[in-house]
């Protein structure tokens, strides 16, 4: 009897035993695999296909879309001293006066959506040899991805870190560069190794890009950027090699339109790179401009308005055309408010790189390294003439170096009013050119000067940038 | 014939009859007696602990005398026929910690052989005060169970921890288990709308437990293994017990006010203040009030907003039960309604409650049995704290605004407004009044808990179990906002009558467990008990929308609200007939799979020892660590066993025991391992994107927890004096915390096992029999003391983990939930600027993060109760005082109610402001410019606001009348008793605000972990006045 019941127990406790080993061998493993919520879907289930690695590139291009939607341009040019005050915005005021402060949310998203981009530009080249592509696909769609972090990083650089030049070896704090999608606790790398990681993807890029895109990476948007850093690294003569390898082509001209914030910069020759809106669906990417800018909506008081001093400079030259296509200024005297009104369209394509900018880009270049000022001065007279309708305002063709210099940066800092492009200027001058700038009364490498990194960012090992402002 | 013969001469006859008492002397009301052998024969002792029983077969007979808690007891005698016996039995608690049965994890043990820490309570102590929700009443009665009642809305959520809190970023609540279901316990089904989490047990009719026990070790909690880490809370519900059919009838009425009521400035106060903050600031003339008010306006109004939305909250409370016992069976049903009006004028929790528990006894080796409760809740809501109703009236609804139009509104020649019509010039959220009357908001929920358990026992000693649960629940929410005139949406073109919002919800959780257990007595000496076990979980939501289709028939997505409503969903037929909430859509499956054992070994009945393993599988983890091993040992000694002890006069026991385990924590509601991605149609440049939604993390894995206890037990001059002390170690590692990620991440958030985290504390309790005879006095005190902190972050900063928006912190060497604020040192009595330090304690006017430090903590150092009970003759009273040691409150509220001058009413308090050079004030100088405060941010966070928040509190006071046994014999009763009780009578507290217990509204579980203790509007406790009325027939 006794063995009896011992069989029934030893029975009983052997099943008990199986089940367990089952569940905790492989066998019932699967039963712990359960469906995500809702539509979402395991990377698995997500990226299946050649077109899902595509579509998660293009996801690439609409974050970088909103990163140049108005956002971190308006965000270099509160630093500068194009604009008034927006006091109404505590975020962005804070930026206006040199001191931003870790809890300021504004800056929170402008910081992280670039890294949105570098998070999933790495996933791509990750994932990109697990896919049936030809050799030639698999190192456009990796170009891509490199030019799409690079200029990520690049944006983001010049808004967090002192510039280049800040320090004799640059070895001051720079950025985290991510080149691949783990999650880790590192220090802040310096701004030379930044600045070479961007020009190394770049230049990874560049063999592999189609030549011109309207609103994807090419050849001569990558260029175009090369030729923006180096100049912002004071290595002049490569700023004329990448800026002649874009504007030689012949693809692209200023044409006739001052303004070239159009609904449809396929129609802006001088557009190299834009981001786009698409009206049919509704999707507005210039919503950081138009919502901020715009001054010809009924009862409109846009956050943003011209600097009146800056106003001043432009305003005594009465045959500038835009002067009167950009602005309009409202009340008198102390009370003068200078609306801007570049932006007001509902909506419209943000041209990221464009030929003016190359073309001031070169002379001022060719001026500072010797360089044939006769294709700086015409670069300056080819800006002229579209600003002016003539060439009553031509730069002389015997003029020196430190009047086509001088003249580069006065075209610049009106034709690229808004464009986020003044203090990056400033700040070479500053860097590399050894000038004593100040930018409304503040040096132009006080602490306040940059922006203060989100404080997410702080880890043990990450220093957020100095405080305390100018 | 025969049988109705005998029975009929039976009960002319014998009669057996007495009184039940306690070692104490005291009766024992409710305790039975039934005689052996002769089924159907016994009965309970009425309220004095007096008892008759009729129908007694003469001969040698056996009664047995059992209570709740006592030590079953036979006496026997023999009965003439004929004949009457008085016999008297005294009963020894269990709780003298010698024989008392303690449901454990998966099984019952006795007291004495437990090495384990486990409080139980029983429904004495449970019953004692008129609560929303049943764990409320365990405030202050058992060591190291700290517990938080939520606000003064009828449904909030209260928090539990025991032993302190160990996690961050995952649910830091116990596991709830009632006869066996594991319970859906998310606090965030409805997230924090309204500005409170609903509380998920409150469904739970109080009357209807039987005994709460809390598992705190990890001997005790091992066994629960991945969930066990937090504690764990098990509810057993009544069930019939032996004897004839008991009913029992019981209703509590009752009334509420606040505990505090906030005072506010009136209109001319306010005035007088904002002119001067105008004044202040440099301006002339008429200063310009919020929302364009103009200043004769303001003054020709003053609406007392609080008294606007503040009543006398009611509550009733009834409760029938009727059971019954044989050897063969016993059953008990219960059915109740409770209606629970707030003191918050519309805010209304109406709970409808039944249950029926059965067991059956097939045979002496096979028995069935089953337990099954039903509730339905109807909770009428209002807006409250930030989202409005007492929130409002203590912030946005300023005494310059009216309730209503008192004249005609007309601009450019149409009316706009008629008197009588709701002012709403401020916005709804400024109008409380027009908020609750405009808004018709409910909840209805069904929640059914069911159990069912078959044991079979093959042979003596063996026995199987198997059980079943299903815990279900269907919540509908549904909203109505009208539209048109005199309502919030005016323009009424595309919202019709109104706009009717329906959101229903369902949630399932399926849990079954198989277990063997053997009890080996070796020889005389050894003793072993083996239990095998393994069981399966699985968890998942649906919530339910209308599909919308264009005008071809396609998909175009989903939604919830009708437009052109006549009403809300549950008022309207036609609404629910016409509109079919066809997509489905269910949430996070999640799924458990274990295999448990544990075995007991006793020496000489004075050595035990226990060891006991678990493992799981989870869903909720990639598939590298989708299992946990969770083990624990411990051992006893039951010193006063030992010869050299057994003649002690003082200490009769004693008994000393310690544990180590590893438990853990698994308390995720999503899946975070895996990568997840989302496809968005058309999204950029007319293509399609696909893009990732969180960056992964395959390593994800439970928190672990070692718990190191020891304890010792004690029972004094024959158990006068009894309790319990015990210190406890709790190290957790792989601390889940939502990480605010670095943004160089390119996501905001991301779980990671990376903290570290330590709970260390002291638990004291003992009760003492003060006086016992004719006057009784009973002393029961607790204090439970706790230190907690992070002792690791994995190098994210302070600020990597936020407690939602309450501003708390996790600071290495720190507790969690650390006040993490620029201090403020005093105002300047030269300029009137509140005066900062700075990070190295210099004084500055500036007021920057970058300054801020932990200055204090939201987590108690010591929480306690302590119990007197006092008898005499009938009377009985009862007084409960609970404390709170040494947490701080940061009252968030306060930075606008005495900061900044703004569109917030402010509390009397800001009287104590500068106001000229010289003046030594509280606050700064009234301003509406916050340049002038030091800041370019409006409402500062400083330490200003952050408060001592220890109390004692007078959580009940009862005082109890019962009949004696002529007395109920006369109404036709077996017993009847009567009891008037207060709650939250007294509060003492240096705390400013308004009452110093609070759980506000969270956010998420690291909130609920982080922020107890931050109020923000957060509407003060209910003090309640209640008669309750206990009949038994």
């Amino acid at each position: 009897m006794l063995i009896f019941k011992l069989s029934i127990m030893k029975k009983f406790f052997t099943y008990i035993i199986i089940s367990g080993g089952l569940i905790l061998g492989t066998a019932c493993e699967k039963m712990l695999e359960t469906d995500l919520q809702g539509a979402d879907l395991t990377e698995e289930e997500a990226l299946q296909s050649k077109q899902d690695v595509l579509d998660l590139l293009q996801s690439c291009y609409d974050v970088t879309a909103n990163v140049y939607n108005g956002r971190v341009q308006y965000l270099n040019e509160l630093l500068a001293d194009n604009l008034a005050d927006p006091t109404i915005n505590e975020d962005l005021s804070e930026v206006y006066n040199h001191n931003t402060l870790f809890f300021n949310g504004t800056i929170g998203g402008i910081y992280q959506d670039p890294y949105i981009t570098v998070f999933r530009a790495n996933r791509v080249i990750e994932v990109i040899e697990d896919f049936d592509f030809s050799a030639a696909e698999k190192n456009e769609i990796a170009a891509q991805a490199y030019f799409l972090r690079a200029l990520s990083h690049w944006e983001l650089v010049k808004l967090f870190c002192q510039p280049y030049g800040y320090t004799a070896d640059n070895s001051h704090d720079g950025l985290i560069y991510k080149t691949s999608t783990v999650e880790s606790i590192v220090a802040r790398e310096s701004v030379a190794s930044n600045y070479a990681n961007i020009i190394a993807d770049f230049e990874a890029a560049l063999p592999n890009l189609v030549q011109n895109s309207d609103y994807y990476a090419s050849q001569d948007a990558a260029n175009a950027y090369l030729a923006k850093i180096y100049f912002q690294q004071g290595d002049y003569a490569k700023a004329v090699q990448h800026a002649d390898a874009v504007i030689n082509t012949g693809r692209y001209s200023l044409g006739n339109s001052l303004d070239r914030f159009e609904l449809d910069t396929v129609n802006v020759s001088e557009a190299i790179f834009t981001t786009t809106s698409n009206s049919t669906l509704r999707d507005f990417r210039s919503t950081g401009f138009t919502d901020n800018y715009r001054s010809d909506l009924d009862g409109a008081d846009p956050l943003f308005k011209a600097n009146k001093d800056f106003y001043d400079i432009y305003a005594a030259d009465t045959a500038d055309r835009r002067i009167k296509n950009f602005f309009e200024v409202i009340g008198e005297d102390a009370d003068a408010v200078v609306l801007v009104k570049k932006f007001n369209q509902e909506f419209f394509d943000v041209p990221v790189l464009h030929l003016t900018d190359l073309k001031l880009l070169r002379a001022e270049a060719l001026a500072l390294s010797g360089g044939d000022l006769s294709v700086a001065i015409q670069d300056i007279n080819d800006v002229r003439l579209r600003a002016y309708g003539s060439n009553a305002n031509d730069l002389a063709a015997g003029a020196g170096v430190s009047e086509v210099r001088d003249a580069a940066r006065y075209e610049r800092r009106i034709e690229m009013f808004g464009e986020g492009d003044r203090i990056q200027q400033l700040k070479r001058r500053g860097a590399i050119g050894g000038e004593a700038i100040e930018i409304r009364n503040n040096p132009w490498d006080c602490n306040g000067m940059i922006i203060q990194f989100p404080i997410s960012e702080q880890t043990a090992a990450f220093d957020l940038n100095p405080t305390g402002g100018c | 014939m025969l049988i109705f013969s005998l029975s009929f001469w039976g009960l002319q006859a014998q009669v057996i009859e007495g009184t039940i008492y306690d070692k104490g002397g005291l009766p024992l009301p409710g305790a039975s007696v039934v005689v052996v052998g002769q089924q159907g024969v016994g009965t309970s002792a009425d309220f004095d602990g007096k008892y008759t029983i009729t129908g007694v077969k003469p001969g040698s007979i056996v009664l047995e005398f059992s209570f709740i808690g006592f030590d079953n007891k036979r006496i026997e005698l023999d009965l003439k026929a004929g004949e009457k016996k008085t016999v008297n039995a005294t009963l020894s608690e269990s709780a003298s910690q010698l024989e008392e049965i303690v449901v454990v994890g998966y099984g019952v043990q006795r007291r004495r052989d437990m090495t384990g820490n486990v409080v139980k309570l029983d429904a004495k102590k449970l019953n004692d005060m008129p609560t929303p929700s049943f764990e409320t009443a365990i405030q202050g009665k058992a060591a190291g169970v700290q517990i938080v009642t939520g606000s003064g809305l009828a449904g909030s959520a209260s928090v539990v921890r025991i032993r302190g809190i160990t996690s961050i970023g995952a649910g830091g609540d116990p596991l709830y288990i009632v006869d066996g279901a594991q319970l859906n316990q998310d606090f965030f089904s409805r997230g924090n709308s309204g500005g409170m989490n609903q509380n998920p047990l409150a469904f739970l009719n109080p009357d209807d437990i039987a005994s709460v026990e809390i598992l705190k070790d990890a001997a005790a909690t091992a066994i629960y293994g991945s969930r066990g880490a937090n504690g764990v809370i098990l509810i057993t519900t009544k069930r019939g017990s032996k004897g004839g059919l008991k009913f029992n009838f019981s209703t509590t009425q009752g009334v509420s006010t606040p505990t505090t009521m906030p005072q506010m400035l009136n209109s001319d106060q306010y005035l007088q203040l904002y002119r001067e903050a105008w004044i202040n600031d440099g301006n002339t003339g008429t200063p310009t009030l919020p929302r364009s008010v103009s200043w004769e306006d303001a003054q020709n109004t003053n609406t007392d907003w609080v008294d606007e939305v503040v009543r006398t909250g009611y509550k009733a409370f009834y409760d029938f039960s009727v059971s019954k016992g044989t050897d063969k069976f016993n059953y008990y049903a219960g059915l109740s309604y409770d209606e629970n009006r707030s003191y918050i004028e519309g805010d209304q929790y109406n709970r409808l409650s039944g249950r029926f528990n059965g067991d059956y006894r097939i045979s002496d080796k096979l028995s069935l049995s089953m337990s099954t409760g039903l509730t339905r809740s109807t909770y009428n809501r209002v807006d409250n704290a930030w989202t409005g109703g007492l929130g409002s009236a203590m912030s946005t609804a300023l005494p310059i605004y009216p309730v209503k139009w008192d004249r005609y509104n007309i601009r450019n020649g149409d009316t706009l407004n008629r008197p009588g019509d709701w002012w709403l010039q401020a916005g709804v959220g400024n109008n409380p009044v027009a908020q609750r009357e405009l808004k018709e908001w409910r909840m209805t929920d069904l929640r059914s808990i069911n159990n069912a358990k078959i044991s079979y026992s093959p042979f003596k000693n063996f026995s199987i179990l198997g059980s079943a649960s299903l815990d279900y629940f269907q919540s509908m929410e549904d909203i109505y906002n009208p539209a048109g005139p005199n309502t919030t949406n005016v323009d009424n073109s595309t919202a019709g009558r109104g706009i009717a919002d329906r959101f229903p919800q369902r949630s399932y959780n399926y849990n079954g467990f198989l277990t063997g257990s053997y009890d080996w007595q070796v020889n005389d000496n050894s003793k072993f008990n083996f239990m095998l076990g393994t069981e399966y979980q699985e968890n998942f939501t649906r919530t339910y929308s209308m599909t919308v289709r264009d005008s071809l028939g396609n998909i175009t997505g989903t939604r919830n609200f009708v437009q052109d409503a006549p009403g809300p969903f549950y008022n309207h037929a036609e609404l629910r007939n016409d509109y079919e909430f066809d997509s489905v859509q269910t949430s996070f499956i999640s799924r458990f799979m274990s295999f448990f054992g544990r075995v007991n070994y006793a020496y000489k009945g004075k050595y035990l020892a226990q060891a006991v393993l678990r493992s799981d599988g989870s869903s909720r983890f990639g598939p590298d660590n989708r299992f946990g091993y969770f083990p624990s040992v411990s051992l006893g000694w039951i010193i006063s066993d030992e010869d050299w002890m057994k003649n002690n006069r003082v200490i009769n026991y004693l008994k000393l025991k310690g544990s180590i385990g590893w438990i853990g924590n698994a308390n995720l509601t999503n899946i975070e391992f895996a990568a997840r991605y989302r496809r968005d149609a058309q999204a950029y440049d007319g293509r399609d994107i696909l893009y990732p939604l969180n960056n992964p993390n395959p390593d994800l894995r439970w928190e672990t927890t070692r718990v190191f206890d020891f304890g010792l037990e004690y029972g004094l001059l024959e158990d006068r004096i009894t309790g319990e002390i015990a210190y406890y170690r709790k190290n957790t590692t792989d601390v889940l915390l939502n990480v605010t990620l670095p943004r160089v991440s390119g996501f905001g958030n991301f779980y990671d096992n990376v903290g570290a985290l330590l709970n260390e504390g002291v638990e004291f309790q003992i009760k003492s029999r003060n006086l016992v005879g004719e006057f009784r006095w009973t002393t029961d005190f607790n204090i439970a003391y706790n230190h907690n902190e992070i002792e690791s972050l994995g190098g994210y900063s302070a600020d990597a983990v936020g407690g939602g928006t309450n501003d708390t912190r996790t600071v290495v060497g720190e507790p969690v939930g650390t006040n993490f604020l620029v201090r403020f040192s005093h105002v300047d009595p030269a300029t009137g600027r509140p005066v900062y330090l700075d990070i190295d304690g210099n004084p500055t006017f500036n007021w920057d993060p970058a300054d801020r430090v932990a200055v204090g903590s939201v987590l108690p150092d010591a929480v306690g109760g302590i119990t007197n009970t006092f008898g005499y003759k009938q009377w009985d009273l009862s007084v409960l005082f609970v404390f709170t040691i040494g947490s701080d409150i940061y009252d968030s509220s306060s930075k606008r109610q005495l900061g900044r001058v703004d569109d917030w009413n402010r509390t009397l308090g800001t009287f104590d402001r500068w106001r000229q050079p010289g003046d030594e004030a509280e606050y700064a100088r009234l301003t509406l410019d916050e340049a002038n405060l030091g800041s370019n941010t409006p409402w500062i966070n400083t330490d200003q606001w952050l408060h001592d928040g220890s109390f004692l509190r007078l959580r009940n006071l009862t005082l109890s009348y019962r009949l004696n046994n002529d007395q109920a014999k006369a109404m036709g009763l077996k017993g009847a008793q009567i009891s008037f009780i207060g709650t939250n009578l007294l509060t003492f507290t240096t705390f400013p605000g308004l009452d110093p217990e609070i759980a506000r509204d969270f956010e998420n579980a690291t909130d609920r972990n982080m922020s107890v203790n931050i109020t923000y509007l957060t509407p003060p406790q209910e003090r309640t006045y209640s008669v309750r009325l206990n009949v038994n027939f």
